[in-house]
C-alpha cells in the first residue's frame, strides 16, 4: 500500500504538470524563409513614397515597435505559410486557391533579431517555429554592412538548422519572398531547391548552407554567397556575392563564377560552348564531367605567386552551325581541346584579376599557403588581403574530352 | 467401508446433498458380489441416467456377471460384439478345455480380441476409467473387476488449420481429440526417442494432459519443472491449453505471451526438434510450446518452406511491423505535438493543414480513433457470420472516411490508425499481436507528456521488462539478449538450411548436432 501511494505520489509529478512542451502541429506557424533589409530603405526604391496611402501608414505602424534603443536598423520579413482547411472542404466547395497569396509575409522593423521576432507574437495566433526555415535572403545594402550581426541570432538560436540557405539581393530582400512560383507553392521552397541545379549549371553558388558561412565568417575566411534577383514569378540566380570576411565588396557574374570553381576545386557540372576551331560560325559545346586542380603556391618572390593546374575532362555535347563534316578526328580534337583549354584559362585570370581587385580570396589560395608554408604564412597572416591582391597568379588548364556521341 | 457406506446411504435418506469425493474412494475396493458393486457405482455417479449396466449369465453356467458403461461415451457396438456376445454364446467350449472352470483369468486371457484390458480393484480407478468410456465387467465371486476400453474417439475430423494458416506448409491442424492429436505427431516422428508422459489436472474434470518431448534433445530439467508445475495446478476444471498455459506460465501478469500456442503439427514437430516441450491437452485444439522467446514469437511456419533469403527479408519486416504497431500512434502524437521538426517540411506543412480543422488535439485524435479500432476489432469476432459486412461497411465507410469529412479526425489519423491495425495482424503469434495493442496506449501517454523523449525512455522500459522475463528458466530475448551469436543464424533473419548444423543453444541438448544435409555434405 505504502508502495502504491509513493507510485501515485510520483506518477502526479508528470500528471499534474501537464506537457510543456506540447504545440500541435496546426497551430505552430511554420517559418519558411527570412528576408533581411536594412532600415529605412535604401533610397533606390522610388515606388515606396509614390504610392503612400492611410493603409499603408496603418501598416508601418503595426511593423514599427515599441523600441528599448533607438534608432530602428533592420526590416525582418518572415514568411509563413496560409493553410489551408482541411482540403477535402475545398474540394467539395470547388473554391481552389489561386486568388489570396498562399503565404503571409510579415514584417518587423527594430534592431535586435531575437527582440523583433518576439514582437512578431503580438501580430500573429500562431507561435513562430524556425525549425522547417528553409532560406535567409539579406539584401545587398545589409550585406556591404556586413553580415556578422544579422547572422549572430540564426546562430545562436537552437531552432535554427545548419542547412538553412543564404542568398544575397542586390534589391530589396522582402520582394524576393513576395515571389509567388507557378509549380511550387511558396517561393522559399524553391529558392532553397535551386541551388541543387548546380550540377547542371555552373552559374550557381551551391556552397550556401547557413553552417558553411558561419564557419567561414568564424575562420576569418572569405566567401561566396548566391545572387537571387526576382521578377512576379520566378527567381534567378546566377553569380555571387563576394565577401571579404563577413562584408560584401562586389559581385561576380556566371561565368566569372565558373572560373573561380573551377580554380577552387568546386566545380560540380555544367557546360562550355565556344567557336568551332577552323570554323566562323560552328558553335561546340561541351558537358564537363570531371574538374579537378591543383595548387602550387611559390614563395619565392617578393609576393607568393600561385600556379594552378586544371585538369577537366568532358563530353563533345554538342555542334551546332557547323558547316564542315567528318573532320571529328584525333587532331581535330586535339585542336577543339587547346581551344577549350585556352579560353578557360582566359576566364580563370579575368576572374582572379576581379578577385583580386575586390581583395576577397574565395579560391581558398589562403588554405593551401597555410598548410603548405606555415613558417611563411604566419608572417604575411595579418595583412593577407593586401599579398592576396598584389599575389600572382598562373593558370594553367588541360582538356580532354571523352565521349563524342555516336555520329561522327 | 462400512462407515463411509452408511455415512454416504445415510446422507442422502436425510436428503441433504452429497458430493461423492473420489479421494476417499482411494482405499475401497470392490467386492465380490458383482450387483452390489453395480449398484455402488452407479451411486458413486449420481444414478445418472446415461450410466447403462446390463446383467447377464456367463453362457450357461450361472455366473452372474455385469456390464457398467456410460452410454455417450462408450462405443456400444463394441460392447455387444466383443464382450456380451463372447461371454454369453462362446464361453462354453472355452470353460470346457483346460483343468479347472471358468475363471475370470481364464476369460482375460482367451476370450477378449481387441483392445487393451486391465484388471481393477481399486473404486476410484474404476470411476476414472468409466468416465473415460472404458466399460466394467464384473463377474460374481471375484473382487477383481476388468476394465475393457470401449472408447469411442468421435469428434472434428482432422481439417486445415485456421488460426495459423501457411501457404506453403502442410495444412493438417490440431482437433480436439486428443488420440488424433498424439497420432499426427507420432505419424511424423517415428523416433523411438518421443516421450509422452500423462498427468492429470482439473480436481472435477480429471482433464488428460500429455507432455510431448524428444529424449537427448529436450533439456530433462525443464521438462520436470513442466511436470512439476503441471501437477501443482489447482483448478476445478481446464478447457484450453492457452489456460494451462497461464496457470503455469513464469508471471502470469505479463501481457507477453510466455509460452507459444500452435495447431501445427508442423510446427509442434520443429519445436521439438530444437529441444523444446509441448503439452498436448485434451479437448484443446491447440499445443502449449515451453519455453518460449521474443524471436521465436516472430516466426512463422512459412519461413521455413521458403528460400532463405525471401525467408529472411520477410521476417526483417515483420520485426518492423512489430515496431510499427506499437509506436506509430504515440510517434505520430509526439512529432505533431512536440517535435515537427523531425518531419521534412513538405510533410509537415500538409499535415498542418490537413489538421487544421481538427478540433482536438493530437492525443484526444489518436485515443478516439484506437478506441474504434479496438471496438471494431472486436465486433468483428464477436459478430455472427451472416451480419459480418455490416462491420466492414459500418467501420470502413462511416468511421473511415465520414469521421475526416464531417473533420472529427484528419485523413494523415485515418492511414496511422490503419497501418497500425494490419501491422499487428501481420504477427504470426495472436497473442503478441494482443500484446502490441495494449502496449500502445501507454506509449501514447507517454508521447503526449514527454514527446519523443517520452517514447524513447517507453521503449528503454520497455526493453529492460521484456529482457527481464523469463519462460521456464530461459530468458524471454534469448540469443539477442544474452546473446548467443550462433543462434542468430535463426533469429531477425534465418540462414540456410546448411549453416544451421547445430540445434540452438537455448537448451541444453545431449546431441546438438542435426542430422541434416550438414553432416553428409562435408
Amino acid at each position: 500500500m505504502k508502495k502504491l501511494m509513493l507510485a501515485l505520489l510520483c506518477a502526479t509529478a508528470f500528471l499534474l504538470t501537464g506537457c510543456w512542451d506540447r504545440t500541435d502541429i496546426e497551430s505552430r506557424g511554420f517559418v519558411l524563409g527570412i528576408a533581411i533589409d536594412s532600415y529605412p530603405p535604401a533610397p533606390n526604391k522610388p515606388e515606396k513614397g509614390g504610392s503612400a496611402s492611410a493603409s499603408s501608414e496603418e501598416k508601418e505602424k503595426f511593423e514599427k515597435m515599441e523600441l528599448y534603443i533607438e534608432p530602428p536598423t533592420y526590416a525582418i520579413t518572415v514568411q509563413l505559410p496560409v493553410m489551408k482547411k482541411a482540403e477535402l472542404t475545398t474540394a467539395a466547395t470547388g473554391s481552389g486557391g489561386g486568388e489570396g497569396s498562399k503565404t503571409w509575409d510579415i514584417t518587423q522593423i527594430g534592431n535586435s533579431f531575437m527582440n523583433m521576432n518576439r514582437e512578431m507574437a503580438t501580430r500573429t495566433n500562431l507561435s513562430l517555429y524556425y525549425e522547417h526555415l528553409q532560406v535567409i535572403v539579406i539584401s545587398e545594402s545589409v550585406a556591404r554592412e556586413g553580415i556578422e550581426n544579422t547572422m549572430d541570432f540564426f546562430v545562436r538560436d537552437p531552432e535554427m538548422r545548419r542547412r538553412v540557405k543564404v542568398f544575397i539581393s542586390p534589391t530589396e530582400a522582402k520582394s524576393i519572398l513576395a515571389v509567388q512560383p507557378r509549380v511550387e507553392d511558396y517561393s522559399s521552397i524553391y529558392l532553397a531547391k535551386l541551388p541543387i541545379n548546380a550540377l547542371k549549371n555552373s552559374k550557381i553558388v551551391h556552397e550556401t548552407d547557413l553552417g558553411k558561412i558561419i564557419d567561414s565568417i568564424h575562420g576569418g575566411y572569405d566567401f561566396l554567397l548566391p545572387r537571387a534577383e526576382a521578377v512576379k514569378d520566378e527567381i534567378k540566380t546566377s553569380g555571387a556575392a563576394v565577401f571579404n570576411g563577413h562584408i560584401m565588396t562586389g559581385w561576380i557574374s556566371g561565368i566569372e563564377l565558373e572560373a573561380v570553381k573551377m580554380m577552387g576545386n568546386r566545380y560540380v557540372g555544367g557546360v562550355l560552348p565556344i567557336r568551332s576551331p577552323g570554323d566562323r560560325e560552328g558553335i561546340i559545346t561541351m558537358e564537363v564531367t570531371k574538374s579537378k586542380s591543383k595548387i602550387t603556391p611559390d614563395i619565392s618572390g617578393d609576393f607568393p605567386a600561385f600556379r594552378i593546374e586544371i585538369k577537366v575532362e568532358g563530353n563533345y555535347a554538342e555542334g551546332v552551325f557547323i558547316h564542315t563534316h567528318g573532320e571529328l578526328d584525333s587532331r581535330f580534337l586535339k585542336n577543339l581541346e587547346d581551344d577549350f583549354s585556352r579560353q578557360i584559362e582566359k576566364s580563370c585570370l579575368q576572374a582572379a584579376e576581379k578577385l583580386q581587385e575586390y581583395r576577397a580570396d574565395v579560391i581558398g589560395l589562403e588554405r593551401i599557403l597555410e598548410s603548405k608554408h606555415p613558417g611563411y604564412w604566419d608572417k604575411i597572416s595579418s595583412d593577407w588581403d593586401d599579398v592576396f591582391s598584389k599575389a600572382k597568379i598562373e593558370v594553367e588548364v588541360k582538356v580532354e574530352l571523352k565521349l563524342t556521341g555516336i555520329v561522327k | 467401508m462400512a462407515d463411509f457406506l452408511s455415512r454416504l446411504f445415510g446422507k442422502k435418506n436425510k436428503g441433504k446433498e452429497h458430493v461423492p469425493d473420489l479421494e476417499h474412494l482411494s482405499n475401497l475396493t470392490l467386492s465380490k458380489d458383482a450387483i452390489y458393486n453395480i449398484k455402488l457405482i452407479k451411486l458413486l455417479m449420481n444414478n445418472s441416467f446415461d450410466i447403462k449396466s446390463r446383467d447377464f449369465q456367463v453362457c450357461g453356467l450361472a455366473l452372474p456377471a455385469c456390464v457398467v458403461y456410460i452410454e455417450n461415451l462408450a462405443e456400444e457396438s463394441i460392447i455387444r460384439d466383443h464382450i456380451l456376445k463372447p461371454l454369453m454364446f462362446e464361453s462354453l467350449p472355452v470353460a470346457n478345455t483346460g483343468k479347472g472352470s471358468l475363471s475370470l483369468q481364464k476369460i482375460k486371457d482367451t476370450m477378449f480380441a481387441g483392445g487393451s484390458i486391465k484388471e481393477v480393484r481399486f473404486l476410484d480407478e474404476t470411476v476414472q476409467s468409466i468416465m473415460s468410456g472404458d466399460t466394467l465387467l464384473c463377474i460374481q465371486g471375484y473382487d477383481t473387476g476388468l476394465m475393457i476400453n470401449t472408447r469411442e474417439h468421435e469428434g472434428r475430423s482432422i481439417g486445415e488449420s485456421n488460426i495459423e494458416p501457411s501457404v506453403k506448409g502442410p495444412q493438417e491442424a490440431f482437433v480436439e481429440t486428443l488420440k488424433k492429436n498424439l497420432g499426427l505427431i507420432r505419424k511424423r516422428i517415428r523416433d523411438p526417442n518421443l516421450c509422452l508422459e500423462l498427468c492429470k489436472v482439473g480436481e472435477r474434470s480429471k482433464t488428460d494432459i500429455v507432455i510431448v518431448s524428444i529424449k537427448g534433445i529436450s533439456d530433462e530439467d525443464i521438462k520436470k519443472e513442466v511436470i512439476k508445475r503441471i501437477t501443482s495446478v489447482e483448478i476445478d476444471g481446464i478447457i484450453e491449453a492457452e489456460q494451462l498455459g497461464q496457470l503455469i506460465s513464469d508471471n502470469p501478469n505479463s501481457i507477453f505471451p510466455l509460452f507459444q500456442t500452435t495447431e501445427r503439427p508442423d510446427k509442434l514437430f520443429s519445436t521439438l526438434m530444437e529441444g523444446r516441450i509441448g503439452v498436448f491437452l485434451d479437448g484443446s485444439p491447440m499445443v502449449l510450446i515451453v519455453p518460449v522467446t521474443l524471436p521465436i514469437l516472430m516466426q512463422s511456419a512459412d519461413d521455413y518452406f521458403e528460400n532463405w533469403i525471401v525467408a529472411s527479408v520477410i521476417r526483417i519486416t515483420r520485426y518492423i511491423a512489430l515496431f510499427i504497431s506499437i509506436l506509430s500512434p504515440s510517434l505520430y502524437i509526439s512529432v505533431t505535438s512536440f517535435n515537427p521538426g523531425m518531419l521534412p517540411t513538405h510533410l509537415a506543412l500538409s499535415i498542418a493543414s490537413t489538421r487544421s480543422g481538427v478540433p482536438f488535439p493530437a492525443i484526444i485524435e489518436a485515443m478516439l480513433m484506437e478506441v474504434i479500432l479496438e471496438i471494431l476489432q472486436e465486433a468483428g469476432i464477436r459478430l455472427p457470420r451472416v451480419v459480418g459486412q455490416t462491420v466492414s461497411i459500418v467501420g470502413g465507410l462511416v468511421i473511415g472516411q465520414a469521421a475526416v469529412q464531417a473533420g472529427i479526425v484528419s485523413p494523415i489519423m485515418v492511414i496511422i490508425i490503419a497501418v497500425t491495425a494490419i501491422c499487428s495482424y501481420a504477427l504470426p503469434s495472436y497473442s503478441l499481436g494482443l500484446a502490441t495493442r495494449i502496449l500502445r496506449f501507454p506509449f501514447m501517454i507517454a508521447a503526449v507528456t514527454f514527446g519523443s523523449y517520452g517514447v524513447s525512455m517507453g521503449l528503454l522500459f520497455l526493453l529492460a521488462y521484456l529482457s527481464s522475463l523469463k519462460s521456464f528458466g530461459v530468458r524471454y530475448l534469448s540469443s539477442l539478449s544474452p546473446y548467443r551469436v550462433s543462434d542468430w543464424k535463426d533469429t531477425v533473419i534465418r540462414t540456410g538450411w546448411r549453416t544451421m548444423i547445430k540445434r540452438p543453444e537455448l537448451i541444453q541438448h545431449d546431441d546438438s548436432v542435426r542430422e541434416t544435409a550438414g553432416k553428409g555434405r562435408k
